[in-house]
């Protein structure tokens, strides 16, 4: 099956796109069974628990069984199409069309999928409001699997505690982690363990070619992992680090990719910690933001009063006369309550 | 004032400010924001997608800190056209 479905695809003319020549690398490179582009899979989006996976290859332009029929009326939709082969085409196509929806977009690029952002969302709003009766374990879980996510290629994300003599991991995601936190642990020595003691994040941009931690880069080399990053967790009881590990040099490199770790590090620190922790901002500076902030609210609800209109199209034309007038909101509220506060 | 193709995303303009993402929360909470910091942050690396209204707040709080600096509102707005 996979050879004549390689055959059909060379055929239907999937070799438009310019770097391809129509080898067996192409065929995947393209979509394969799928027809997800390479590097993107359907587990982060959950959508091989939803749709089965079609068993039939369906190229992008595979013509129905149905085209060059006598009747040519069929083969441009105008006569319903008949026939065993021309339902299972209908079928498939259907599913594949399915499966191609529910998985990662290749056009949105970092963009979340649904699915994701749900546990985004779930984790960033446990973590933010603490609620005594979350399962956090379960939510440092979905955090970790949220890792995977974090930038292309991650093959692995785990949290390193250590405690009562010893070091543990208490969550991981992808097959690489656990294997990778336990030789830095058989060893003593390794990045987790570097960032959870000594709170400074850890990048290994080449993991599997460095000499500071020898017994890792060997680990890193029989698992595929050329970089890794960890963060140690602030504020949590026991010295705790989040370990994202990736199968390409240099993952960490990336702004966005340490940006997206470093939210997950601190979500999961919040909810091991429980909620609470040192807030960064001074009180001085908390105290001038809500002082602004009664004075928008009072120039909001002047606005509301005189135009009879809702709280946020109140502050949407604070923000149209802000980009109008080319000056602060916080000047035109200011403007609108001459005598109020701020 | 910025022309159109000059306007950034959210992710562009924090970038491009340089602001800590505490400053941003501080700013958005001055603009009358209820999200927390953590919030703001997974919306504007995108990995949440806000509203109009929250995404306008958070374009108004890093277009103060560029207002402050002598820039004319560089983030683009959801539902406010640059041109009024």
């Amino acid at each position: 099956l996979t050879k004549k479905a390689f055959h059909v695809w060379r055929k239907a003319g999937v070799r438009r796109r310019a770097v391809s020549d129509g080898s067996r690398a192409d065929f995947f490179r393209a979509g394969g069974w799928t027809g997800l582009p390479a590097g993107r899979t359907n587990d982060m989006s959950g959508a091989r628990d939803r749709v089965r996976r079609p068993d039939v290859f369906i190229p992008a332009r595979l013509p129905c069984p149905d085209r060059g029929r006598a009747n040519p009326a069929q083969s441009r939709g105008l006569l319903p199409a008949s026939g065993r082969r021309v339902r299972r085409w209908h079928r498939v196509r259907r599913s594949a069309k399915t499966l191609r929806r529910n998985s990662t977009d290749p056009k949105a690029g970092d963009m979340s999928t649904a699915s994701t952002q749900q546990q985004w969302a779930q984790v960033v709003a446990a973590a933010g409001r603490p609620d005594p009766g979350l399962d956090r374990h379960a939510l440092v879980q979905v955090a970790v699997g949220l890792g995977l996510t974090a930038a292309d290629g991650i093959g692995g994300c785990s949290v390193t505690e250590i405690g009562g003599g010893g070091y543990r991991t208490t969550a991981a995601a992808g097959a690489v982690a656990v294997a990778l936190d336990q030789a830095q642990y058989d060893a003593g020595i390794g990045p987790c363990l570097v960032a959870a003691d000594t709170g400074q994040a850890q990048q290994l941009d080449d993991a599997d070619r460095q000499r500071r931690y020898p017994a890792f880069a060997v680990a890193s080399r029989e698992h595929g992992i050329r970089s890794s990053l960890s963060l140690p967790l602030l504020g949590v009881p026991l010295p705790a680090a989040l370990n994202v590990y990736a199968s390409t040099q240099r993952a960490f490199e990336d702004d966005r990719a340490r940006a997206v770790t470093g939210l997950l590090a601190r979500s999961v620190a919040s909810l091991l910690r429980g909620g609470t922790g040192p807030s960064p901002v001074a009180p001085a500076d908390l105290t001038a933001a809500l002082a602004r902030r009664r004075s928008v609210e009072t120039a909001q609800r002047v606005l509301m009063t005189r135009h009879r209109i809702g709280a946020s199209e109140a502050f949407q034309r604070l923000v149209e006369r802000s980009v109008a007038e080319g000056r602060s909101l916080f000047d035109v509220a200011r403007d609108l309550v001459p005598d109020g506060p701020g | 004032m910025t022309g159109p193709g000059q306007e950034l995303t959210l992710e562009e303009g924090v970038a491009r400010s340089g602001m800590s993402f505490h400053e941003l929360w501080l700013s958005q909470l001055a603009l009358g924001g209820e999200a927390a910091s953590l919030e703001v942050e997974a919306y504007v690396l995108g990995l949440l997608t806000p509203d109009a209204f929250q995404h306008d707040l958070i374009a108004q709080a890093i277009n103060e800190y560029f207002i402050e600096r002598g820039e004319d509102h560089p983030v683009a707005y959801w539902q406010v056209p640059k041109e009024i």
